[in-house]
């Protein structure tokens, strides 16, 4: 079966229409990220020396849910640093447009009608916006428990209750949102954030999360004896890249089940609500180099925005290095990701043995979407500064409307999955205590590594650099 | 006949039931748990640090200007 994350045969396409979606996606992907580059303008700037500047014209044009604490209402008004809160229907309206745009000619391509198309995209939309709104609640937001895990949720519920309606099932497709999503994505994996920390934050960064990566895998492989090698490599990647967005990445890549990658980012969201808690705590408890302890916590915790939440704890200074680790730690993402596809397509199914299958097989294996995800990480990394625009141009268009497209499609596709997953063969992996185990040996192998290089590089070898980096 | 109605209704109970359950916690639980005071606390510091703790990736947190320049 090559649909990831699919046994079901209701979501099951044969291999050769899987790819051709593969490179639909990608096409689709690259053309929906040429258009958000027409959506930015760069202006000279009239004093020499002084940057360009950058507008967005499609700015607060995509829905984003704001927080709320008490009355849910107040999710759908947006707040302005100035004036009146707007009403966000039409935004919501809009990004319902937008991506099903995108959706017409997958939906085309698999011989969906538009009757069909057009109410299941619906239903799943609306699910979707429950599921942002139970995850802006402040504080469900506070121990950052992400949308996919309420979107995930929703779909269980009905799926597990009166089951998945029939009209539904035809765009009951999570693993064709999540690749396209994840096409999107490749646009925000910028190569240029590697270097601004310089050696130390790429020494605590790629060479202890590689290590970490595949000590874990082995380990879960050959010590612990873990049944399902995809499982395994998405709670080692989840567990040692960057949480939720590693597992979606890796469990597309290793056409991992929609079970193994819920269940990983459950654990990897409970672990990390404690840990963005616990650590911050032994660092001032220890008395530990605030800085050391920054770089430590970026290095470990599995989720940007708990690094962010528990770097702020230690101070500013603090969480700017805790963020910036964290973010190179996130460019791994898509040299991991490419990794796994590359040796998942060279593993031979029945035995595991990497030396049977030819060059031409591995090709056909291979997932194409994750050549869609490495291009536009690489051409929004690199195509700017050898077009002479502003590194800051690729940065805007990422983070101010492709992410937001990308994360609606995230949360689509967990819906989705919730949408065909029996709870029972969840539970499955609920009770078994292996996958749990790896979880945690892998972490603390984490967190000691991680420690030794941040005290090596942001404690002895670079500590004077990087006060210097900080005081600028 | 009488076997499908029933596990009709089952099913559809037992959604209902989710969904109350569903509202309690966040239209209930969470706002009280919310204001607490140690919860109180720790919301109003992320909010005064522009701490998106929910963010999944580095695009989704708020620009510091106090990251490192990229060189």
């Amino acid at each position: 079966m090559h649909s990831p994350y699919g046994t079901d045969a209701s979501v099951a396409i044969p291999p050769t229409r899987q790819v051709h979606e593969d490179w639909l996606i990608v096409g689709i992907g690259a053309i929906a990220l040429m258009v958000a580059t027409m959506f930015v303008s760069m202006k000279p700037s009239n004093d020499i020396g002084k940057k360009p500047e950058i507008t967005n014209h499609a700015k607060s044009t995509l829905a984003k849910l704001e927080s709320w604490k008490d009355a849910p209402g107040k999710a759908f008004y947006s707040k302005p640093k100035i004036g009146e809160p707007q009403f966000l229907g039409g935004a919501l309206l809009i990004t319902f447009a937008v991506i099903g745009t995108l959706l017409i000619p997958i939906a085309y391509a698999r011989g969906i009608s538009p009757g069909s198309f057009l109410a299941g995209y619906s239903v799943l939309f609306v699910l979707a916006i429950l599921a942002f709104l139970m995850s802006t609640q402040e504080v469900v937001k506070q121990y950052n428990f992400e949308y996919v895990l309420w979107a995930l949720l929703l779909g269980l519920t009905i799926s597990n209750t009166v089951g998945t309606p029939n009209f539904l099932k035809p765009m009951v497709i999570g693993d064709t949102f999540i690749k396209l999503g994840l096409v999107l994505f490749g646009a925000e994996v910028l190569f240029g954030k590697l270097i601004a920390l310089g050696a130390p934050g790429i020494f605590t960064s790629w060479v202890v999360t590689p290590i970490v990566l595949i000590t874990t895998y082995w380990f879960g492989q050959r010590v612990l004896k873990i049944e399902s090698p995809s499982l395994n490599m998405v709670i080692s990647a989840d567990m040692s890249v960057c949480g939720v967005s590693a597992a979606i990445a890796t469990g597309a890549a290793c056409r991992a089940k929609r079970e193994e990658v819920s269940y990983a980012i459950g654990v990897s969201l409970l672990f990390t609500a404690v840990m963005m808690i616990v650590q911050p705590y032994i660092v001032l408890k220890t008395g530990m180099d605030p800085i050391v302890g920054a770089a430590w916590i970026g290095g470990t915790i599995d989720s940007t925005g708990a690094v962010a939440a528990a770097g702020a704890v230690l101070g500013d200074d603090a969480a700017t290095v805790a963020n910036t680790v964290k973010m190179i730690q996130n460019v791994l993402i898509g040299v991991i990701a490419f990794g796994v596809a590359t040796y998942w397509s060279t593993r031979d199914r029945e035995s595991g043995d990497s030396n049977k299958v030819g060059i031409s097989e591995i090709w056909t294996r291979f997932p194409k979407f994750v050549i869609g995800f490495i291009g536009a990480s690489l051409a929004f990394s690199f195509l700017p500064s050898l077009l002479g625009w502003d590194s800051k141009f690729a940065e805007v268009v990422s983070k101010e409307i492709t992410s937001q497209v990308r994360i609606w499609l995230f949360c689509l596709a967990f819906v989705a999955f919730g949408l065909e997953t029996n709870f029972r063969e969840l539970w499955k992996y609920l009770c078994v205590g292996k996958p749990l185990f790896l979880y945690i040996v892998g972490q603390a192998w984490s967190m000691i590594l991680s420690l030794a290089m941040a005290t090596l590089m942001f404690g002895v070898l670079y500590a004077d650099k990087v006060k210097s980096i900080l005081s600028k | 006949m009488n076997a499908f109605r029933s596990k009709n209704q089952s099913g559809t109970m037992a959604l209902l039931g989710c969904v109350v359950g569903i509202a309690t916690i966040w239209l209930i639980v969470l706002p009280a748990t919310a204001n607490l005071p140690i919860v109180r606390s720790h919301l109003e510091f992320l909010e005064s640090h522009r701490v998106n703790a929910a963010a999944m990736f580095y695009t989704e947190l708020e620009p510091k200007d106090s990251f490192p320049p990229t060189r």
